[in-house]
């Protein structure tokens, strides 16, 4: 349509000679950029070309021979090679859409702007794109390059009998997952850690919320003295160090030493309890401890929302007549739990992942006969244990992989739904 | 009825203090205890000051050198996180309306969702391919990480800041560059406040970072040498709590100098 305008054709001939980057500019008489891109693409060649001849032929055969290839590294470099060949891929698009550009100005019979205006185009609509790009590329290294491995390492058989340089790995497709059903010890065990994980999260999760909140709602009666210090108090555990409670009570459950068997169960006449080697029991005691840690951060946000609800509210109700039940779950209630309904989900997320109490509490113990993971072992320390105890890396990956398909979709799923995600609301 | 009220909520609030304190007050007073004292009462008060404990946990745990990593560690991350998330965060709001912005946007965000054992094996095998398993390197991944959560509330601040400032002081020449660091960065300093506190708790208490990425017992954070006891000095009580009470008096000191600053800056971050 717009064809019969153009009286040449410089924009195809740039096209066509961009098929080698830097040539097409240099038709359109940029020569500093011609040159320039001219240069960073044969630079790209010459530096990534053995990677990614190496790379795509380790990522397929995975090596061949022992000593000289080693299966790991040819993974690592494989996948770098595609990572790296997109990015080549984005700049070739591009080389190919300012050619284009360009030779269609001059067709059009504009100027095509100079160095000094393209400069100073680069650096005023550029700085956005500068400031982003080194987030971006870590990102990538970071984040997008582990999961492409974990992913892949799911479907090897990476593991103490496969470790190279001695051993070469191998793809083995669906093995891995067959076996977490098939194989008793593994089925047994994913069962059994997946069932305590839930059980962790909504026990010890939700008794620090109710805890929380119930204590924030007392807090604030009116007529009570000394707010201050007691908020102060009950914060307090919040601002000493996780690892540092969490070893602090490890020592006083201590079966034979710890203050609770000898000291205080003693003295109540009941008889010591094993803490530390009953699995009901450590679980139990972990669930108190993460109770202890968790819900000082609850008082605290229900606080700040109970101190911002208007009086106004409570004595509408009073004039109507409202019992100070009433007043609770018409109006406190509701309040309180739709403004923290977002933190509660970030709890809950946050506990499933509670390595720290889980590992620095007993290691994950005690151990149980016919499974390979310890009694109160959850989801995340098991996979520490899967990958640095018992380089097991495959089946790790293999498991993580389950894990993150049920996380992933359950963290979208809320957080689609929460407002401040949307667009619209997101001043 | 109101004596009466108020004498259940003082018996409640009373038992959650015990319930609080106790454990902090069995941390000081075991680590100011002689072995002997504490065969013998673990509950009574000790009866004098025992600085040996101390002087004994900061050999055993190596304290200043763990001290000093951590600080080094937490310090860099959180000003580079202020520093680089905040240029981020704001090319990425100020350019929201375009395609490829919005794509970003959610490329960081999404890094949210990511579980952390996902990355984690790999992560351990990059940072020792890359010569990054040392504090510096450490720094970089919180600084990374930190990015998914800071950009998204961030980009959520600048865009309630009015645009007309900016048009105002591009019109009187000033760079996007200017722009940037002599308006917007001092208009964030809550955001930046609250980012900076929630990178700094992050930071210093992280135990798993650490524990899989360093391995160089120069590098060891104050959380990790704590572990030690766990293993090694199973029933030397009195040592291990005398070294807790050293690895949490710092946070305990900033809390009770910054309580209102920390409260606050950590509720703006939660509810939006």
């Amino acid at each position: 349509m717009e064809s019969t305008i153009y009286q040449s054709s410089h924009r195809k001939i740039a096209l066509g000679l961009s098929v080698v980057p830097g040539l097409g500019q240099l038709y359109n008489r940029q020569y500093v950029k011609g040159t320039f891109f001219l240069i960073l693409a044969a630079s790209f060649y010459i530096v990534f070309g053995d990677l990614l001849n190496m790379g795509l032929w380790g990522l397929v055969t995975l090596g061949e021979i022992v000593p000289r290839d080693h299966s790991i590294f040819l993974l690592v470099e494989g996948i770098l090679a595609v990572i790296v060949l997109l990015f080549g891929l984005g700049f070739y698009a591009f080389n190919l859409c300012d050619a284009y550009k360009n030779g269609q100005k001059r067709d059009l019979g504009l100027k095509v702007s100079s160095l000094r205006e393209q400069y100073h185009t680069l650096v005023d609509s550029g700085f956005p794109y500068l400031m982003i790009s080194p987030g971006f590329i870590l990102l990538v290294f970071v984040v997008v390059f582990p999961i492409i491995f974990v992913v892949l390492l799911a479907f090897t058989n990476y593991d103490l009998y496969h470790t190279p340089p001695a051993r070469l790995v191998d793809w083995v497709g669906l093995q891995n997952f067959i076996d977490l059903v098939k194989l008793d010890l593994w089925r047994k065990t994913f069962i059994n850690v997946l069932a305590w994980t839930i059980v962790w999260t909504f026990g010890a999760t939700t008794l620090q919320i109710a805890l929380g909140i119930f204590l924030a709602i007392i807090v604030n009666q009116k007529d009570l003295k000394g707010k201050a210090m007691i908020r102060t108090i009950f914060i307090l555990p919040w601002a000493v160090p996780a690892f540092v409670t969490i070893l602090v009570f490890s020592g006083m459950f201590n079966e034979s030493f710890g203050v609770i068997n000898k000291t205080i169960l003693a003295a109540l006449g009941l008889p010591a309890i094993d803490w530390m080697t009953d699995p009901f029991w450590t679980k139990v005691a972990l669930i108190l401890i993460q109770t202890w840690l968790g819900f000082p951060f609850i008082f605290a946000m229900t606080t700040g929302v109970l101190q911002a609800i208007p009086d106004e509210l409570y004595e509408a109700a009073t004039v109507d007549g409202a019992t100070a039940w009433q007043k609770f779950t018409k109006i406190t209630l509701p309040l309180v739990l739709y403004a923290v309904a977002p933190i509660l989900i970030t709890q809950y997320t946050f506990n499933f992942n509670n390595f720290n109490i889980i590992y620095l509490f007993n290691g994950g113990g005690p151990a149980v006969s016919g499974q390979n993971a310890g009694a109160t072992d959850i989801l995340i320390s098991w996979i520490y244990r899967l990958t640095m105890t018992s380089a097991q890396y495959s089946k790790a990956a293999a498991v993580t992989l389950l894990l993150s398909l049920v996380v992933v979709s359950v963290a979208l799923w809320q957080f689609r739904r929460t407002k401040s995600f949307k667009e619209e609301d997101m001043m | 009825m109101e004596k009466k009220t108020n004498w259940i909520v003082t018996f409640l609030i009373a038992a959650g203090a015990l319930f609080i304190l106790f454990p902090l007050y069995m941390a000081v007073s075991i680590a100011l205890k002689t072995p002997e004292e504490l065969a013998n009462s673990v509950l009574s008060p000790p009866m004098g000051f025992h600085i040996e404990n101390f002087a004994k946990a900061i050999k055993a745990t190596n304290f200043f050198q763990a001290f000093k990593n951590s600080v080094y560690i937490t310090v860099t991350a959180v000003i580079l996180t202020i520093l680089t998330n905040s240029m981020v965060a704001y090319a990425i709001a100020r350019n929201m309306h375009r395609k490829f912005f919005k794509f970003l946007y959610y490329y960081f965000v999404s890094a949210l969702f990511i579980p952390f054992p996902i990355i984690m094996l790999p992560i351990v095998k990059q940072t020792s391919a890359f010569d990054m398993n040392n504090p510096s390197g450490l720094v970089v991944l919180y600084v990374v990480y930190g990015v998914a959560f800071n950009i998204f509330i961030y980009v959520g601040y600048i865009r309630s800041i009015p645009k007309e400032l900016e048009e105002a002081a591009i019109v009187d020449g000033c760079s996007t560059w200017g722009v940037f660091w002599r308006i917007i960065f001092p208009l964030m300093a809550p955001i930046n406040a609250t980012v900076g506190i929630l990178t700094c708790l992050w930071a210093w208490n992280d135990f798993l970072l650490p524990l899989i990425i360093l391995n160089d017992q120069e590098h060891m954070t104050l959380p990790l040498v704590q572990y030690v006891f766990q293993s090694e000095f199973g029933t030397d009580y009195n040592l291990a709590f005398a070294s807790y009470l050293m690895a949490l008096s710092p946070m305990i000191i900033v809390y009770l100098f910054a309580q209102k600053w920390i409260i606050g800056g950590v509720t703006r971050g939660a509810i939006k």
